[in-house]
């Protein structure tokens, strides 16, 4: 079952922004500590010692102050909220049932990258404005940055693939949106831009393709000095 | 005590095959995380990192010296 379609009462999301639901109410006014100490769970598909936790979150404290501030963020949660992690003597982890969209994202990403495990729907909207956005953009914790840097990594390419499989599909408007979010994600990727110009040839429109590949030259040579490499000048070379 | 400052540089980099040119380095920073990132450039020379990040470190030392 696609988690995004069972219904919890908990949600923990880091794409984007992070925010933390409990039954669809966002919970505005919780303490930067509890919210790096839901996200980061969140992004551990296990439990986590609390040992790893508190010196991975709290790295220049000291161990003891470390473990203060992990169980200060944990206080902080009311009753209720706290039901959303699962607490041992050793070890934390978000509570079974609590849907986190970055989970979601995941195996979303992974499906399109593997031709022949996709969902029914992976192929939509959902899944371009999903691959769209940035992990927890304005975090700076080491761990945060990490994760981000994995996930631009794997939505690029998944956005690549994406574009590929719409254009095959026939599917060109939807492929040139899935092109155009791999571009804006990182203007100077060719592989990108070359998608984008493949997309338009597909669908016959040479002179979009031509103003792709003006739009891709211009940008290189304002910005680095550089022209565009052999491979994607040969994509144009039998319509200039 | 001075307060505590600390910068952020990400570097990003990846290979063009076929570029006169292979290297892109995206360079992020900020010389405080307490504010968002302050730059964003790409870079396609090596120098030109090395360049980059011994500024930001000036920059870095720079705002630690001031009062």
């Amino acid at each position: 079952m696609n988690p995004r379609n069972a219904v919890s009462d908990l949600e923990v999301s880091v794409l984007g922004s992070f925010s933390f639901l409990v039954h669809g109410e966002p919970r505005r006014d919780l303490p930067h500590g509890s919210q790096r100490l839901l996200a980061f769970l969140a992004l551990r598909d296990r439990a986590v010692a609390r040992t790893a936790l508190a010196g991975t979150l709290w790295p220049e404290a000291s161990e003891e102050h470390a473990h203060a501030s992990l169980r200060s963020a944990l206080s902080r949660l009311s009753d209720i909220d706290r039901s959303v992690v699962r607490i041992t003597l050793q070890e934390l982890a978000l509570a079974d049932g609590v849907f986190v969209d970055i989970r979601d994202a995941r195996l979303l990403a992974h499906r399109i990258l593997n031709p022949g495990t996709e969902d029914k729907g992976d192929l939509d909207d959902r899944a371009i404005s999903t691959l769209s956005v940035d992990l927890l953009p304005d975090w700076y914790d080491d761990w945060a940055v990490a994760e981000a840097e994995e996930w631009r990594q794997l939505r690029l390419h998944a956005l690549d693939a994406l574009a590929e499989r719409l254009t095959a599909n026939g599917r060109y408007a939807d492929a040139c949106s899935a092109a155009l979010a791999a571009v804006k994600a990182e203007p100077l990727r060719e592989t990108a831009h070359a998608a984008l110009i493949q997309i338009y040839l597909a669908e016959g429109n040479r002179a979009e393709a031509l103003a792709a590949y003006e739009h891709y030259r211009e940008l290189l040579s304002s910005e680095l000095g550089l022209e565009p490499t052999s491979l994607i000048q040969a994509l144009i070379e039998d319509i200039q | 005590m001075a307060l505590n400052h600390t910068g952020l540089m990400i570097i990003r980099t990846w290979i063009e095959q076929g570029s006169s040119k292979p290297l892109r380095a995206r360079i992020r920073l900020t010389r405080d995380i307490g504010t968002a990132f302050e730059s964003e450039v790409t870079l396609a020379d090596v120098p030109q990192v090395s360049a980059a990040v011994e500024s930001w470190l000036q920059d870095v030392i720079l705002d630690g010296e001031a009062p």
